[in-house]
């Protein structure tokens, strides 16, 4: 059985200043959702609620039923993984301490550096191709480096639920493709539930199974890519006009902006 | 880089190579300073002698220069050093701002004026103990508080945390005009930080003090350490944060108060040694052994000097431990505004 999370009448204001108001969503299990919308849309905010990182001001978020925020939070944390937007390391850490740190709610003050620690680390380590350098500090690193020590770190966490916020921002194209593919793998494999904030509607069309919009504190339209990849949404999310075709690959929805 | 694996049922580590060999070579170095302290000096002691104050079987001077002088004082000079270490550790790496020690922020002012209120009001060195450890977390709690920006904000508590050590300099000053010159004198070399005459009273305190609380932070060392990732990161890893926070915070409060409390508030050494053992290890953060190990050998070093002719007269340790810091503080400061940190 795998982890299952939705959230209901999410509410979340900074102050008096709402960012989301009555969401109501479902991550399906096992399949992988995009969380698009147009810049302070809220999709961090969202993420971080379902992450209970941020309480929300009403509402809740439920993790297999039951509230996220009253459940042990080391137990959550072996369910869900969740990547923020922007994080920074302290200094002198390398890429092996990063990594190594998404095996916390595993590990105890006895106990950090188990066998399997070292089997998932290094597994980690591999799927995102730091492997040899491994030893580095995290200041010399490229920001695309930077992100993929970051994912291989809640990789490491070894959850059901994968939260990633742009997992793909500072990656060349490259990279993008090999972090989506090893997203969908991990979902074909062992059943991950996965759910990402992506801007890159044409990756998200060719990488996930679900879409959910935001616009206005709210959830606008969500659906598998074909029902919400349409030329009127892409008006109402972003305000701009294109053309939706097939892609020649895959006959999968793709914009192209006019 | 070497990495040592440790396994066990029971316990399984990843050390670095280099951490043994930087804290093997600290060890070595403090116990070289406290066999120097013991023996050397001015009243030569040889360790025959030292075996014979031990058993009981020696002349009197030897006795009372070993067993009443430089036993106590350098056992507390150990434990201090080791107490303030680990507290200057604890909170810099929290914090993630190296600025951010108890004695630059206000603890350590805390814990020296709430001693010294005791001692001024009440008349009786009997509660200087819960006197450091109200005044340590009095202000830490001031601290804390006046920068609280919807959680700890380590930029503000650093600035606030001057302000609140100058304020309470000038509190200090003014319990101290309520006394006789005699005890003023005592007390303002007290408040420099000394190790002149310490007792047995001040070993056991101190070392009381770290027996309890050493442990307790070495057992949070790994808490810590996620800890002071970001707030989401370290939320995300199921760390308590609020809770963890707490107790670095308390940790760090009670062992400054113990050590101001045995050698008053020796200046800089907090603040230097975290630093100092980070480069040693070029590891991240925190190090709590090496930090430890270095601010016992900075205190037992100052200690050292202090008592040498070298300076015509017998000046307080602390003197001599903000000499070393001062230089690290400016160093600290340009590194900072460099990084747009402050
Ligand atoms: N900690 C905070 N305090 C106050 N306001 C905030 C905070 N975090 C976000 N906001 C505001 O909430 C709104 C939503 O922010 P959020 O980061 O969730 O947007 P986003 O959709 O992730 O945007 P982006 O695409 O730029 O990452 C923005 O208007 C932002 O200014
Ligand atoms: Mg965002």
């Amino acid at each position: 059985m795998t982890a299952h999370l939705t959230c209901e009448n999410l509410c979340l204001s900074y102050g008096k200043t709402p960012v989301l108001t009555d969401v109501n969503l479902d991550l399906v299990p096992g399949q992988i959702t995009a969380i698009v919308g147009p810049n302070g849309c809220g999709k961090s905010s969202l993420l971080r609620c379902l992450s209970r990182v941020q309480s929300p001001t009403k509402g809740q978020v439920l993790l297999d039923g039951e509230p996220i925020h009253k459940q042990n939070t080391k137990q959550v944390a072996r369910k869900i993984a969740f990547m923020p937007q922007s994080a920074t390391a302290p200094t002198g850490m390398r890429i092996m301490d990063l990594v190594l740190r998404g095996r916390t709610p595993h590990q105890s003050p006895l106990q950090q550096w188990t066998s399997e620690d070292q089997r998932i680390v290094e597994r980690a380590l591999d799927q995102v191709g730091l492997t040899h350098r491994a030893h580095e500090l995290l200041e010399d690193l490229s920001g695309g480096q930077l992100q993929r020590a970051w994912i291989a770190m809640v990789l490491a966490q070894d959850t059901e639920i994968l939260l990633l916020d742009e997992p793909t921002t500072f990656l060349d194209l490259a990279h993008q493709q090999d972090i989506l593919k090893l997203v969908r793998e991990l979902q074909a494999d062992r059943g991950l539930t996965v759910a990402m904030v992506l801007h890159d509607i044409n990756l998200a069309s060719r990488f996930t199974d679900n879409i959910i919009a935001l616009r206005d504190q709210n959830v606008l339209c969500s659906g598998v890519p074909q029902d919400v990849i349409t030329e009127p949404n892409i008006q109402d999310i972003y305000g701009l006009a294109c053309s939706v075709i097939a892609d020649p690959h895959h006959g999968l929805p793709h914009i192209i902006l006019k | 880089m070497t990495m040592l694996t440790l396994r066990s049922p029971v316990f399984s580590f990843r050390l670095p190579l280099r951490r043994v060999v930087v804290n093997a070579l600290l060890a070595a170095l403090a116990a070289l300073l406290i066999v120097a302290g013991l023996f050397g000096g001015s009243y030569p002691v040889s360790f025959a002698d030292f075996m014979a104050v031990l058993n009981g079987t020696t002349d009197a001077v030897t006795e009372m220069v070993v067993l009443d002088y430089r036993l106590p004082r350098i056992l507390t000079a150990l434990g201090v050093g080791l107490a303030f270490g680990l507290a200057g550790e604890m909170i810099q790496t929290l914090l993630r701002n190296p600025l951010a020690s108890p004695d630059i922020i206000g603890f350590t002012a805390g814990a020296g004026t709430g001693a010294l209120f005791t001692v001024a009001i009440l008349g009786t060195t009997a509660f200087v103990v819960p006197g450091a450890m109200f005044g340590g977390l009095g202000a830490a709690l001031i601290v804390i508080g006046l920068s609280w920006r919807r959680g700890i904000a380590p930029g503000q508590i650093v600035l606030i945390g001057i302000g609140i050590t100058l304020t309470l300099g000038v509190i200090g000053d003014l319990l101290m005009t309520r006394l006789d010159a005699t005890s003023a004198y005592e007390l303002m070399k007290w408040l420099v930080g000394s190790l002149h005459s310490r007792s047995y009273a001040d070993v056991q305190i101190i070392w009381l003090g770290l027996l309890i609380l050493a442990p307790v932070a070495f057992w949070h060392q790994f808490i810590l350490a996620r800890a002071s990732l970001d707030e989401p990161v370290a939320l995300g890893l199921g760390i308590a944060l609020n809770r963890s926070r707490m107790v670095t915070l308390g940790l760090a409060v009670g062992l400054v108060a113990v050590a101001v409390s045995a050698a008053g508030p020796l200046p800089f050494v907090a603040f230097v040694s975290g630093p100092i053992a980070h480069g040693l290890n070029r590891a991240s953060r925190p190090t709590l052994l090496s930090a430890a190990l270095v601010g016992a050998i900075i205190t037992l070093f100052a200690d050292m000097v202090s008592q040498t002719a070298l300076s015509g007269m017998s000046l307080p340790a602390g003197v001599f431990t903000a000499l070393i810091g001062a230089p690290v503080l400016i160093w600290v400061l340009i590194i900072q505004s460099r990084k747009n940190r402050l």
